[in-house]
């Protein structure tokens, strides 16, 4: 993985940053020895490090406002990072960059009830919301796995999902406003404790940014009373193709469940060493299904579910009746990921998204490519809408077996392009699909991404060497080519 | 006599703009025109109507996903999408009549390109929700896409969430991926006579926080509500779903409201009464004041009342929206509003919508220049 050259001009002024910082946020707010930047060298992504050049750690929006002043001033490149969780190499450091870490911005703002939001700074962790409203019967809906641990921030930078997406949308369509930092150090409030806000929809634009148009401060987010009540089913079936028509034949039945997820053989064998939720260990596949609502009809769509299941010959069906049984289900699938990498010594975790009909299809071919390269795949998707996560197995310890699992993941990448999806449905493409970019869009495309880009950083400072293949000057992307400078058929009237 | 051209294809289109972008002449850029009056007015040389981008490239029903041109009519899309039992969960409203058009006139680009949604949105979304992808020419004259035609996609930025509610001014859209929901089994609504805004607001906003999911919480003030009941002002809920469910949760909400005067509307009466609120239209908003269209917490919405005194007001989304007839432009700190319908006469003193400050406005500004540098589509439409 190619990381722009580090620009001697900026290591040049590390003296100088480093004695601005301390003045601002004191010793206690910045991180300069080697062994103390080790902490920061990746994100949830390990398989790149990265030391940065320096660490700064405030306290409060308007100390990170002067800390952009101040890269701004002295040209410094910064990466923001919320608990480092990103699967995708958001946050990965840069040799010549500051990394701007946010855990200190962990205060709950406010919380008003009464018009279902609360204001939370960007640190606060995903469930740490849900903590905080719990009490009167609250919680926030977007779920991404690392929830006990990933920021708000995070999230909104990465524009996350989460297993209850299906029903509940990204985070893009649960929060309200957010408090964003320009370069320059000026503040923004966006939206804020109402639904709609004028002018250009800068919220849905910074949303999944990844970091490389502003700092998120704060958000505000909605909150939904809890459900009354909340079931899980467990069904297995004896082949994947039957799975996948359950899937799609539900929801083409106009049922959406909160919860769609599914798991292949090997992911089931996985999660039932590790933690032993009770799978079916013969099954070639399981999905797991989730309701919420009242009861009633709870009841009505589990039944109707049930039915579909049995029609394509499910060879088991359970359904949850207690709050620990539903757990019980789940935690297999929500430890798939450290149950995965106790059976492997490394795993990849890839993230496309297809539609649902094709999944049958793709898992055919990720079969074929997994006997080309060499290595094995465990399947775990949220199934319901058409997001997977296949893991490859692999051994970083055997030469050239990690650059083989890579290039396998473009493979299955540029597979969920051709049939129809896209490279990545919630881990964001930072560094890691940042070189698959020209699959998915023209040169044309991109441009036009990259001057949106230009109109908040224009000489590339903020979270450079991410998302984008290539950084243009932005003077060259503003020139207007227009073909050849001639008016076409200028005499003809049109009507 | 303005140019108007009737493109047919994205080649077409980058043309247009091309010999625009060389002559510095402005372009409006609509799709049928029934929503013209809304907006800033503009000077404008031409107008390139994308009215002939009306195929639906894609349906597949099993997918809840729809790729079609802007072009295409509101009320064919609806109706055809209910012969799959699916919809366009943000309710779109037709405004049309509003501006003195027929109904029905109005077209998907419409809805999109101004970010119209009806009274679901407070439940799950407005238009801006519901795009999972866009297709279009920018003032470079250069074709873009963004997003794809899966209802699950963070690759790049959310430009497609950007060009809803941009009033055609940073590009002409030539077409949209929207996802799409099953149409729920069944609808009632119980109207809740007598309450005033107060009353109304909290009521609304018990029921909101509250896991009884309702589709949709209005409050028609006693002028207003003369169009749908009879002489009281009226509070209104729906429920929406699978039958039992409506059973269960209409056993709720009546321990909520059975203190009250109420009553019962299923099915085409529930209907008829929504789309007097999706749509204003119906219910006589006084041509001779500007119409507001408000943001606000739902908490804020009485005192907002109570500063302005309209003689035409009512909420939606459980009172964060507003709609209000007022000489006066919406006194807000925290919000936003658009002046939907002008009045008669010169509208030039009331600004199309708030911009909240100078930073705001100044990269909004930039954003709009990375995608019209000459500033030639739909120029000042949004205000600024």
């Amino acid at each position: 993985m190619k990381m722009p050259k580090p620009e001697q001009s900026i290591l040049d002024q590390l003296p100088e940053l480093t004695k601005r910082l301390t003045s601002l946020l004191g010793q206690e707010g910045i991180v300069t020895s080697e062994y103390g930047l080790k902490a920061f060298e990746s994100d949830g992504l390990t398989a790149y490090r990265q030391s940065p050049m320096i660490v700064a750690l405030p306290n409060t929006t308007s100390q990170v406002s002067e800390i952009l002043k101040i890269c701004n001033e002295l040209n410094i490149k910064v990466v923001a990072r919320g608990a480092g969780t990103s699967l995708s190499g958001g946050a990965l450091p840069l040799a010549d960059g500051l990394t701007l870490g946010l855990s200190r911005l962990n205060r709950i703002l406010e919380i008003d009830y009464v018009n279902r939001c609360a204001v939370v700074e960007c640190g606060v962790t995903n469930l740490g919301i849900t903590d905080a409203v719990c009490e009167k019967g609250f919680y926030y809906a977007p779920d991404p796995s690392s929830q006990i641990a990933c920021t708000i921030g995070g999230n909104v930078a990465e524009n996350s999902g989460g297993v209850h997406c299906l029903k509940y949308g990204l985070t893009t369509n649960n929060i309200l406003g957010i408090k964003l930092v320009l370069l320059s150090g000026e503040i923004l409030e966006i939206g804020g404790k109402y639904q709609q806000e004028s002018g250009y929809d800068l919220l849905g634009l910074l949303t999944g940014s990844e970091g490389l148009l502003g700092i998120i401060t704060e958000v505000t987010v909605q909150i939904l009373p809890k459900p009354e009540t909340a079931r899980a089913m467990l069904i297995g079936f004896s082949d994947v193709e039957n799975a996948g028509a359950c899937v799609s034949k539900t929801i083409a039945a106009g049922i959406i469940p909160a919860g769609m997820e599914m798991m292949d053989n090997i992911a089931i064998n996985a999660a039932e060493d590790f933690c032993h939720p009770g799978y079916p260990r013969r099954a070639a596949a399981i999905l797991i299904a989730e309701f919420d609502g009242v009861a009633s009809e709870v009841d009505y769509f589990i039944d109707r579910v049930s039915n579909i299941a049995k029609e394509l010959n499910a060879t088991s069906i359970a359904v949850s009746n207690t709050e620990q049984e539903r757990d019980g289900f789940w935690a297999g699938r929500k430890a798939a990921f450290p149950a995965v990498g106790r059976i492997s010594p490394d795993y990849y975790c890839m993230d496309g998204s297809i539609p649902r009909r094709k999944l049958p299809e793709i898992l055919q071919k990720m079969n074929d490519l997994s006997e080309h390269y060499g290595l094995k795949v465990a399947n775990v998707f949220h199934a319901g809408d058409g997001n997977l996560h296949p893991l490859i197995l692999y051994d970083a310890n055997k030469p050239g077996e990690l650059e083989n699992a890579e290039e396998f993941g473009a493979e299955i990448l540029k597979l969920c392009v051709e049939m129809g999806g896209a490279l990545t449905g919630e881990h964001g493409v930072g560094v890691e699909k940042r070189d698959l970019m020209h699959e998915m869009f023209t040169e044309a495309d991109l441009n036009q991404q990259e001057r949106l880009k230009c109109a908040f950083d224009p000489n590339h400072r903020l979270n450079p060497g991410k998302m984008f293949p290539a950084l243009h000057r932005c003077a060259e992307l503003g020139k207007i080519h227009v073909h050849g400078g001639k008016l076409l058929f200028p005499d003809i009237p049109r009507f | 006599m303005t140019n108007v051209y009737f493109p047919e294809t994205t080649n077409d289109v980058s043309e247009i703009i091309g010999d625009n972008i060389i002559s510095g002449q402005k372009v409006e850029v609509r799709t049928n025109g029934s929503l013209i009056n809304l907006g800033q007015k503009m000077a404008t040389d031409s107008i390139l109507s994308l009215k002939k981008f009306d195929q639906i490239t894609s349906y597949e029903p099993e997918e809840l996903v729809i790729t079609l041109g802007p072009g295409v009519k509101l009320s064919e899309l609806v109706n055809m999408l209910a012969k799959y039992n699916q919809e366009l969960r943000f309710e779109p409203p037709d405004y049309g009549p509003l501006f003195g058009n027929q109904k029905d006139m109005g077209s998907i680009g419409g809805i999109i390109g101004c970010n119209l949604s009806g009274p679901k949105r407070f439940l799950g979304g407005g238009a801006r929700d519901f795009i999972l992808g866009v297709e279009g020419v920018s003032g470079y004259g250069k074709t873009f896409k963004s997003g794809g035609k899966v209802v699950k996609n963070v690759t790049g930025y959310d430009i497609s969430k950007l060009m809803a509610g941009s009033y055609g001014t940073l590009g002409a859209l030539t077409e949209f991926t929207l996802k799409l929901s099953p149409i729920p089994e069944a609808e009632i609504s119980f109207l809740v006579h007598g309450l005033n805004d107060k009353q109304a607001i909290q009521l609304m906003s018990r029921i909101a926080m509250s896991p009884i999911e309702t589709s949709g919480l209005a409050h028609l003030p006693m002028n207003i509500a003369k169009t749908i009941s009879q002489g009281s002002a009226t509070t209104i809920l729906r429920l929406e779903g699978a039958s039992v469910s409506i059973k269960e949760r209409s056993d709720a909400i009546l321990k909520l409201i059975n203190k009250y005067s109420f009553s019962l509307r299923e099915t085409e009466e529930s209907k008829f009464i929504w789309s007097v609120i999706c749509n204003v239209a119906p219910t006589h908003p006084p041509a001779d004041k500007p119409l507001w269209k408000i943001c606000v917490p739902a908490t804020y919405a009485p005192d907002l009342i109570n500063h302005h005194k309209p003689d035409f007001y009512y909420f939606d989304w459980a009172g964060g929206l507003i709609w209000m007839a007022s000489d006066e432009i919406p006194k807000i700190e925290n919000g936003a509003y658009w002046l939907i319908r002008t009045p008669e006469g010169d509208p030039s003193i009331y600004p199309f919508t708030n911009i909240k400050d100078a930073a705001t406005n100044m990269i909004m500004t930039k954003v709009k220049k990375a995608f019209d540098p000459k500033n030639i589509l739909n120029p000042r439409r949004l205000g600024g």
